[in-house]
């Protein structure tokens, strides 16, 4: 690369490795610490039913508990992907704006 | 001479009453599926397969003082993700991917945004505390419904079919 400057050198501009990480964090904070967060509270929430019900429906009652927290998890994905898709779609924009701002 | 000899049976069958009895009440019980019959025809648990084959458990049940425990339990944990997920910010090290401040904030609102949309997505979670209270209410009304269309049913089959014999 022929970098002289740094994305701090700069008031308007776009740094790809720091895209990159900009990603990658958000993708650690708002998916995966928050399905993580949603698995440990399903836990907790299970220990406090299996204080005061046992059987068939209980089991039940958790499966389905289970299933919508993973469908929930999926979700999540989801948005997070379409959050990614558009931060690309930015990078995208600003170095267009750079190959196009003057022509050859 | 001879002497006279007359003798008179008893014609009073005492065993007829409480045959009787016993016939009446024998007629008035159920067997298994129809109420509180003679359960000693037939025996649902098994020691290997459990009720019927389709429980794992000898023991099934609620406690329903614990009801509003789990329900609280659903809404703190719905509390715990929606603070987490505010606890995320925005403006993520974005100063090290890309500048302008018009960009900066437009990014900050849309991330905000997926944020609600996350914590909007958690409190479906709170459909399975009405669950709970469904479930706690299925529980009370339904031993309630036995108890007085069933036991009390049959209750009163044995009570009515519970004759004194009195002296004549």
């Amino acid at each position: 690369m022929k970098d002289k400057l740094d994305l701090s050198a700069l008031d308007i501009g776009i740094s790809s490795t720091g895209m990159a990480q900009y990603r990658e964090d958000l993708r650690a904070s708002l998916l995966v610490s928050t399905t993580d967060k949603l698995n440990e509270e399903v836990e907790n929430i299970l220990s406090v039913i299996d204080s005061g019900w046992q059987g068939v429906s209980r089991d039940r009652f958790e499966r389905q508990l289970r299933n919508m927290c993973e469908l929930m998890g999926e979700d999540l994905r989801k948005e997070y992907d379409d959050l990614e898709a558009r931060l690309t779609e930015l990078e995208s924009f600003y170095y267009e704006q750079d190959l196009k701002l003057i022509e050859e | 001479m001879a002497w006279a000899s007359t003798t008179v049976a008893s014609g009073f069958d005492a065993e007829q009453y409480a045959q009787t009895a016993m016939d009446s009440r024998q007629a008035s019980r159920s067997g298994i599926g129809s109420g509180m019959g003679n359960s000693n025809t037939w025996w649902p648990f098994d020691k290997v397969d459990g009720y019927q084959g389709l429980s794992e458990y000898s023991v099934v049940g609620i406690n329903v003082s614990k009801v509003p425990d789990m329900r609280e339990a659903i809404r703190s944990a719905v509390a715990n993700i929606q603070n987490h997920i505010d606890g995320i910010e925005e403006e993520t090290n974005s100063s090290n991917a890309f500048r302008s401040e018009e960009i900066k904030t437009a990014v900050e609102q849309y991330v905000l945004a997926v944020k609600d949309y996350c914590k909007a997505l958690i409190s479906d979670l709170l459909a399975f505390s009405d669950k709970l209270e469904s479930v706690h209410q299925a529980w009370l009304q339904s031993t309630q419904s036995y108890a007085s269309e069933s036991i009390d049913s049959s209750k009163s089959n044995v009570s009515s079919s519970a004759t004194y014999y009195t002296e004549q």
